[in-house]
């Protein structure tokens, strides 16, 4: 961190206090009753709530299903997350060019932010139905070349799709505004070098792309862990056979569907846990790559 | 500046929430169903309000039974709750236990409460004989048959016996059905409704009603024998489920005519009568040879009445659930979805209307006289705890199998371990706690 | 300078072309199908040819929903949602990036862990704040008992912004992605240009109000959109804060034409609810694209 101009002592907590009242009451309050929990075993409806100890913990931590989300979990953010970047990356490269299309494109890769996730899951179920939807001619020419119902490889394909689809936006939207502020005087530069456009997209574009692709990696591993909420909800609801049943997801049902409170807040912490670790991974090894110097 | 009138817009609108009261009471009731469930429930609030001017419900549908519970638990902790709240079966152990709610009974302990059918009864009902909360929207399992389909395999009669099932699925297979049999493999239809009429428990005392260190014994026996036979008459193409059909689910595709039969409550009979009409035909649910039928669980949801509100508040909501109890209420709602009368008065008053031959409340006699039959102390129902969420995984386990990730015996085995972890935390929950 | 980039110019095409059907497939087919009828949709499943049934469709969601307040709601929520927002990403990331001091990196830390845990996660925790904003006063007060030793009871605030505008605004506003967006901007800004303002004897507040924000337009314009679109999709949220109808959103308001799953979906139905209720932020996202765009451009040229 640069920049540190001013010099003041209170003024800079008045400014952050209304900032941090608002996290304080709906989000650090939330996960601190969470934390409550987590170490309680609490009735659904509030009735009684008896201290267990790590008793949450153990249970949690023994039970195969945890791990088996756990990994999935991890997994998913990786490749969702990945999947998603790399596609708004291309589609940015090309769509920073000025050819005729790039208006149009630069225009309409947004379009897809103005669909709400509940709906998005249910348009995509419906496009990729096995039996009726875009897929299913090839179908009836090699039976059982799609069945995200079944197949658990094709659900999940299923969701990166959906879930590319629905993260291209915000996405390609930092990184073309990120390719648009290089000054052309280095590709000029560049050129003069001798070096053509392929290699200037390697040699300047994306070293100087490295603070929107920070924010972007840090932004969208994040939302590949919310957003994979409403996906599976409307998609697959974990399964075929529990496979989907992502933590987010799992923490939903079984505190929502199953009163399983503690166990709930008990997965809610370990997840927290586990996304901080991301998160100072992600700024410990990743911001040093930044390059913030134009 | 800015932050100064920004405060004073919050306080604004925080203002705003309170509505006029105009009535003794004014009350909410908050419901899960959507779609012909969610007509038939709005139109019985507006007869309500219309029918006198004490008392006023805002019926508010949540969207599912699970939002609603979740709301409801929700509200509850913050004191924000309303008055009555509909549930699902599975859900009574939770909410007999939660004390958050009122037992019916003693709201209303005037109401001729034996009227209710014993199948109604019994899965709401405590140790005693009390009700705790009032049967509404009350379904069981039945047969269903599409007429046209049957008859192309020379078929005239829905088959009785599961033996039954198998043969006519072969015949219908032969004719050109794609798809002769269709269910989703949902434990109310597959365990609990088929252990209660073949007499079989599916936990130990008595499916938890004798204590709350029950255990799960469905893993051996009849239920696995029938999973398994459902898993090998899927492979021979005779049993489709839900993700085996172009609809995606075996209802819609046993209205659409892609099914030539299925099992299913007698709440989706209203749908199917919509979409298929006299081709319909039902039964009561098939049985395997050799075992003698006994009843059918009930399904569908109850009405509960929860705590910490005032007496002008019970009355109206005693009120409500007077009006809903009557014949003319629980006629109107077979009439729309297919729901069973659950009050042997209600039933006798849809027979005097000469209403039960027609079609359109076929599911009435059939459903009543499935609930109505011979009962054990394994067929009253189930008190199991967390067992929403033990559905859940008896689903998922199976599903594995039926896609060939594990073996059916196996499916069961880690379906019942982990449902006994969970009849295990619930009992440490409510500690103490005594059935009531 | 005259230079070849046909290569990599009809590559790019390719790919534009290429990311064009992806994303506008999809719509189509939802315009397509919010054209049929019922009974034709039931016929031919998925047709790729339009029907002429979108008006009729059109009058049974208006006729089924509360369409005009559920879209009123949600531009009031989406409005002090994305106003919020923003103002609290500027004052924080002022704080965070123009400022000495200790404690910076560790308010910034707070702010940007709340990325990482969606409201969802904490529904019932939350709903519970929100049912009482006071609840944390309470618990303070009550510490011990001082409170009641004091006034001869402990203290019982209640202050609940359930089904408020400000109760399913405010929790949506608790996530600091817009402050981290913005953080990142302000560090684009030459340090120079504050050191001359400390020369000229402007303070840090005439600093922020006179040149910072200003020079901000554009982004602040383009964040602000962008939250308000994003609070418009929002779904959970708003479903379990609003208990009556009078503070439905419009996205909430459209699940009511799913059915009970009895019958085959009425997919050209809801296709034209997803579409009315899309068209607002379309709208918004196809007529300021280029602003959005531009704005969120860490160096505004």
């Amino acid at each position: 961190m640069k920049q540190e101009i001013f010099r003041s002592r209170w003024l800079p907590w008045w400014l952050s206090a209304p900032q941090l009242i608002v996290l304080f009451l709906f989000f650090y309050l939330p996960i601190a009753l969470a934390f409550f929990w987590a170490f309680h075993l609490e009735q659904p409806f509030g009735g009684g709530s008896e201290f267990v100890g790590l008793e949450n913990f153990r249970r949690v931590l023994g039970s195969g299903e945890f791990w088996t989300s756990a990994g999935a979990t991890l997994l998913y953010m990786i490749l969702a997350s990945g999947t998603s970047i790399t596609t708004a990356l291309i589609l940015a490269l090309a769509a920073d060019r000025a050819l005729k299309l790039s208006p149009l494109a630069r225009n309409v890769f947004i379009w897809p932010k103005a669909v709400a996730s509940a709906s998005i899951g249910v348009i995509f179920v419906f496009i990729l139905n096995p039996f009726l939807g875009i897929l299913a001619p090839l179908n009836e020419i090699w039976p059982g070349f799609w069945n995200p119902r079944t197949n658990v490889t094709h659900t999940y394909i299923m969701l990166f799709v959906t879930n590319v689809w629905n993260a291209i936006p915000f996405t390609f939207i930092i990184l073309l505004a990120g390719l648009q502020a290089i000054p052309q005087e280095l590709h000029k530069a560049g050129a003069m070098d001798g070096s053509g456009p392929w290699r200037r997209l390697w040699d300047i574009q994306l070293p100087l792309l490295t603070p929107q692709l920070f924010v972007v990696i840090v932004l969208e591993v994040a939302d590949s862990l919310s957003g994979s909420f409403g996906l599976i909800d409307t998609m697959t609801q974990g399964g075929p056979g529990g496979s989907t049943n992502l933590l987010v997801y799992k923490i939903y049902s079984d505190g929502f569907k199953a009163y399983d409170l503690s166990g709930a807040a008990t997965q809610t912490v370990i997840l927290m846990v586990l996304v901080a670790c991301i998160t100072g991974f992600q700024y410990f090894f990743l911001e040093r790559k930044v390059n913030y110097d134009r | 500046m800015l932050k100064k009138s920004a405060l004073s817009a919050l306080a604004l609108l925080a203002g705003t929430a309170a509505a006029p009261v105009a009535y003794a009471a004014d009350i909410e009731f908050w419901y899960g169903n959507t779609g012909t469930g969610e007509e038939a429930i709005q139109s019985a609030c507006a007869a309500f309000n219309e029918s006198q001017t004490e008392h006023h419900v805002s019926c508010v549908g949540q969207g599912s039974y699970e939002t609603g519970m979740q709301k409801a638990i929700a509200a509850y902790r913050s004191k924000q709750h309303p008055v009555l709240i509909q549930f699902f079966d599975a859900g009574t152990l939770d909410l007999m236990l939660s004390g958050a709610v009122q037992p019916v009974q003693e709201v209303a302990p005037d109401v001729d409460w034996g009227d209710y059918i014993n199948g109604a009864r019994s899965y709401y009902e405590t140790s005693t004989g009390e009700l705790f909360s009032q049967p509404y929207n009350g379904s069981t399992l039945i047969f269903y048959g599409n007429r046209e389909l049957l008859e192309k395999a020379g078929v005239s009669e829905l088959p009785q016996t599961w033996e039954g099932v198998i043969e006519t699925a072969r015949a219908l297979k032969a004719a050109g059905v794609d798809c002769p049999f269709t269910t989703d493999g949902h434990p109310w239809r597959v365990l609990e409704q088929f252990s209660a009429r073949h007499g079989l428990p599916i936990a130990t005392q008595n499916n938890g009603y004798g204590g709350l260190d029950a255990e799960y014994t469905f893993n051996t026996g009849p239920v696995a024998e029938h999973l398994k036979n459902l898993a090998a008459w899927r492979e021979e193409g005779l049993v489709k489920l839900d993700a085996d059909t172009a609809a995606g689910k075996y209802t819609t595709a046993f209205n659409s005519g892609e099914c030539a039969m299925m099992e299913g409550s007698t709440g989706s009979y209203g749908a199917a009568f919509a979409a298929l009409g006299d081709k319909v035909e039902i039964a009561m649910a098939p049985m395997y040879e050799g075992y003698e039928r006994h009843n059918t669980l009930i399904g569908g949801a109850s009405l509960w009445v929860m705590k910490g509100h005032d007496a002008p508040a019970y009355e109206a909501a005693t009120a409500f659930l007077d009006f809903l109890r009557g014949d003319e209420q629980q006629i109107e709602l077979t009439r729309i979805t297919g729901y069973v009368p659950v009050t042997n008065s209600g039933l006798a008053a849809l027979e005097a209307a000469g209403l039960s031959d027609d079609p359109q409340f076929a599911t009435a006699s059939t459903g009543v006289e499935s609930l109505n039959q011979p009962g054990t102390e394994d067929s009253r129902g189930v008190r199991l705890g967390f067992y929403v969420q033990f559905r859940d995984i008896f689903m998922e386990e199976t599903q594995k199998a039926f896609t060939g990730g594990q073996d059916m015996q196996a499916a069961l085995d880690n379906a019942a371990t982990r449902g006994n972890e969970l009849l295990r935390r619930f009992e440490q929950t409510y500690k103490g706690t005594k059935l009531p | 300078m005259i230079e070849n980039t046909s290569s990599i110019d009809r590559v790019a095409g390719a790919i534009l072309i290429a990311g064009l059907l992806f994303v506008l497939t999809p719509l189509a087919f939802v315009v397509i199908t919010a054209t049929q009828s019922y009974e034709d949709f039931l016929r031919n499943n998925f047709s790729l040819i339009p029907g002429s049934h979108f008006l009729e469709n059109f009058r049974e969601v208006w006729s089924r929903t509360d369409l005009p307040r559920q879209t009123l709601n949600s531009i009031i929520v989406g409005g002090i949602v994305a106003t919020g927002r923003v103002a609290l990403a500027v004052t924080t990331s002022y704080a965070v990036v123009f400022f000495t001091g200790r404690g910076r990196g560790f308010v910034y830390a707070l702010v940007v862990a709340s990325i990482m845990l969606p409201l969802e996660l904490m529904i019932i925790t939350a709903y519970q704040v929100t049912a009482n904003v006071a609840l944390p006063l309470n618990v303070v007060a009550n510490l011990g008992g001082w409170w009641g030793a004091l006034f001869g009871g402990p203290l019982d605030l209640q202050w609940n912004l359930l089904d408020t505008y400000a109760g399913i605004s405010i929790p949506l506003m608790a996530q600091g992605s817009c402050t981290m967006i913005l953080v990142q901007f302000f560090r684009t800004i030459p340090p120079q240009l504050a050191r001359a303002a400390i020369v000229d004897g402007v303070g840090p507040l005439r600093f922020l109000w006179d040149i910072l924000l200003p020079l901000s337009k554009g982004p602040l314009t383009a964040l602000g959109i962008y939250m308000f679109i994003s609070a418009w999709i929002q779904y959970m949220w708003p479903l379990v804060a609003a208990s009556s109808p009078a503070r439905t959103m419009a996205v909430v308001g459209l699940t009511r034409l799913q059915e009970d799953g009895e019958r085959i979906p009425d997919f050209p139905l809801q296709m034209t609810g997803a579409i009315l209720v899309t068209l607002p932020p379309l709208i918004l996202i196809a007529l300021f694209q280029r602003r959005i765009v531009r704005g969120l451009t860490l160096s505004e040229k």
